[in-house]
């Protein structure tokens, strides 16, 4: 199951191990620092670790790591079912 | 020096950035670019082959960029010099001063014969100090070399108006900027592949380099220059690559013997992939022909 830490942990991997700002489930992925390709790649990440593919549409409204761990787990509930 | 003071004075690539990509062989890019080393994106019509297809593109530059007879041209990016040859051979420029930041490219040129009145400048645009003013200045694929992945778009819009305000002051009023570059496209919905192909692309292939949106170039160049025309060609873009992709698996095995194994698999991605986003307007190529203020 994906957690507000691994989201997190990837991010912090993505900037070279140093967040500018404290990461939180709050956080707002686009003030991390990351770009939309670099933000495209982690939500690709979790796809592949959990073997789940997000609808494109909710994957778009993603605002903050929050959203997107809750996101991770509804797919893997829904495909699970 | 704060990090903020040295993104606002950022100056483009560094020579090492470029040296890492187009100092790489030129016996390499002659395997799979045309015979004069065009490495930018061409202007196709039907029954083309790459070679008239990049002529093609010089020309539709230099010609708005109103270069007929002119005694001073500017060409930023340079490459291995086919534009210097061109403005001088056939649109009689007598002096066409070329810049670059690749010694190989320097040299080929060099080597390769430029004409009388055609000089290369192994030199940064930003250090580039004109002793007499330009009639007309022609960019080819070197814009997206001016800012780098990771600047925030209000620092990227001032490292373009340093650069405009430079080709600006560089030229009388009334005289004409030619600029091509790589634009973001309007299509933003990437797959995975493209996103990991673009990454790949940015860490690997175009380090220290990202491209523009047509947005930010129009307002990094207003009130410095009037646009006079733009077109956009990512099917151009798209066809060029798939040119440079085929000849280079063509020649694979003597790329492998003169780059190594890795880089030719590397560019075989990267052509192979840009063909691709190109094709789905993930990125432009825009070609805009710009007024002196």
């Amino acid at each position: 199951m994906v957690t507000t830490e691994h989201v997190c942990e990837l991010i912090r991997k993505k900037l070279g191990g140093e967040a500018g700002i404290e990461l939180s489930e709050a956080t707002v992925l686009r003030d991390t620092g990351l770009s939309s390709l670099q933000i495209g790649d982690i939500v690709y990440t979790i796809e592949d670790e959990m073997e789940i593919e997000f609808d494109p549409s909710r994957a778009a409204d993603v605002v903050t790591v929050g959203d997107l761990v809750a996101l991770a787990r509804e797919t893997a509930l829904a495909s699970a079912s | 020096m704060p990090v903020g003071r040295q993104a606002a004075e950022y100056l483009g690539a560094s020579k090492q950035a470029i040296s890492g990509h187009y100092d790489l062989s030129n016996e390499f890019f002659g395997l799979w670019l045309d015979w004069t080393l065009t490495y930018t994106c061409a202007l196709w019509e039907d029954g083309d082959t790459l070679e008239a297809a990049q002529l093609r593109k010089l020309d539709y530059l230099a010609t708005g960029a109103r270069v007929e007879g002119a005694g001073r041209v500017l060409d930023i990016g340079c490459g291995w010099g086919s534009l210097l040859r061109r403005l001088v051979e056939r649109y009689q420029v007598k002096h066409a001063v070329g810049l670059t930041l690749s010694e190989n490219q320097a040299k080929w040129a060099a080597e390769h014969g430029l004409p009388v009145g055609a000089e290369v400048l192994v030199q940064n645009w930003a250090d580039h100090r004109p002793e007499e003013p330009y009639d007309a200045i022609i960019s080819i694929g070197a814009f997206e070399h001016f800012a780098r992945y990771g600047l925030s778009r209000e620092e990227r819009v001032a490292a373009y108006r340093r650069f405009f305000t430079s080709c600006r002051d560089w030229l009388r009023p009334g005289a004409r900027l030619a600029l091509q570059t790589n634009i973001k496209g309007g299509d933003n919905r990437l797959d995975k592949q493209a996103v990991r192909d673009m990454l790949f692309i940015i860490e690997t292939i175009f380090t220290e380099s990202e491209l523009p949106t047509l947005a930010e170039i129009a307002e990094a160049s207003a009130h410095l220059f009037e646009v006079v025309s733009v077109r956009n060609d990512p099917d151009h873009y798209a066809l060029t690559l798939a040119e440079w992709h085929s000849r280079l698996v063509a020649h694979h095995d003597e790329a492998v013997a003169v780059a190594g194994e890795r880089h030719v698999r590397d560019y075989e991605r990267y052509l192979g992939a840009t063909v691709d986003h190109f094709t789905k307007r993930h990125l432009g190529l825009a070609r805009i022909i710009f007024e002196a203020l």
